[in-house]
């Protein structure tokens, strides 16, 4: 039997299937989130890139309020991330318990957390002033509310890209609650 | 099912998807369609009822992501096309209709995947349209228990 012949008998069609699916199988497992911080982390890059991609395609000048909305945005995810970060090791059973709200990117962590972290950590200190700074400035503006500004933006953008954004952040979130049945680990 | 209603957003095919998963719905499918592959497409008892079982866990499997992702393609159409133009919600016959004909497609052409990749099944027009007739009737039955009593 020559060398072709013997390639072609190994390289059968179904053979190179399932190559391709083992090779995507493996890729998926290891590149899927599995703590509760990358299933943070990749809500909230999804987010930006959306926010980003958004603002790029509708040519928009943010306006002066939007910008602040977006930098206090920032800022909250950054305590967020903190928060989450402390809980994964004192208070597990809460992070179990806000698994879905993680999948999305969010984390509201409990008064306890807050106050030991205000008290023990001075980076999340410096982050939580700049946060309440930010809400003042935001209040201090005397324009519409954050809610409005959103739902404003959110009227300029035209409708397809809309649609798009909304289609992408579904099948997303779709994707991470999937990964998250298979790989969401609360203990690291 | 619980992030996506957190976010307020809703489907149809998320519906179909959660059904679909669920225990009895699969032991439905495996029945019906290892009785099709039993009595139409010429398997032995025992390999009919391996081969349901197998591609009846790696369809509900891959259509809890893949379901809600083709529904929700459907969705950003109609709403932009029929659902204004007529003035529907997303609960209307045609995207059911529509819905139920994806889902068909779509579970037929992975569990033929399977078959073709797991039990060295050649590409057959018999087996295919078995495949393909079985799902239409769980689907089928899978819709109408949505429609009666919606997933919570």
């Amino acid at each position: 039997m020559t060398r072709s012949q013997t390639t072609r008998k190994l390289l059968t069609p179904r053979r190179i299937a399932w190559a391709f699916l083992l090779v995507g199988l493996i890729w998926f497992v290891i590149t899927s989130p599995k703590t509760p911080l990358q299933f943070f982390d990749a809500a909230n890059r999804d987010e930006v890139a959306f926010d980003t991609i958004t603002k790029q395609r509708s040519d928009q000048i943010p306006s002066k309020q939007a910008r602040t909305l977006q930098n206090l945005r920032s800022v909250h995810r950054k305590m967020n991330r903190m928060t989450l970060s402390y809980d994964i090791t004192h208070n597990p059973a809460r992070v179990q318990q806000e698994r879905t709200l993680i999948l999305l990117g969010s984390y509201d962590a409990s008064p306890q957390t807050h106050e030991a972290m205000m008290r023990n950590n001075d980076t999340y200190r410096s982050v939580a002033g700049q946060f309440e700074k930010l809400k003042m400035d935001l209040k201090a503006s005397r324009e519409p509310k954050s809610d409005s500004i959103i739902s404003g933006h959110a009227q300029e953008e035209d409708k397809d890209l809309r649609m798009k954004r909304f289609q992408a952040e579904i099948d997303r979130m779709t994707l991470r609650q999937f990964q998250a049945k298979f790989f969401w680990r609360a203990h690291q | 099912m619980t992030c996506l209603v957190l976010a307020d957003v809703v489907w149809p095919a998320l519906f179909l998807s959660v059904r679909m998963a669920a225990w009895w719905c699969v032991l439905v499918s495996l029945v019906i369609e290892g009785l099709a592959l039993w009595r139409f497409a010429s398997l032995s008892p025992l390999k009919a009822l391996a081969a349901s079982l197998v591609m009846n866990a790696v369809s509900a499997l891959c259509g809890t992501l893949l379901l809600p992702l083709m529904g929700i393609r459907l969705e950003v159409f109609a709403s932009s096309t029929y659902e204004e133009w007529l003035g529907w919600g997303t609960f209307n016959p045609i995207t059911i209709f529509a819905t139920w004909l994806g889902a068909v497609l779509l579970t037929t052409a992975i569990e033929c995947l399977v078959l073709w990749l797991a039990f060295a099944l050649p590409w057959n027009r018999r087996w295919v349209t078995v495949v393909l007739g079985a799902n239409a009737l769980t689907v089928a039955l899978a819709w109408v228990t949505v429609l009666i009593n919606q997933p919570e």
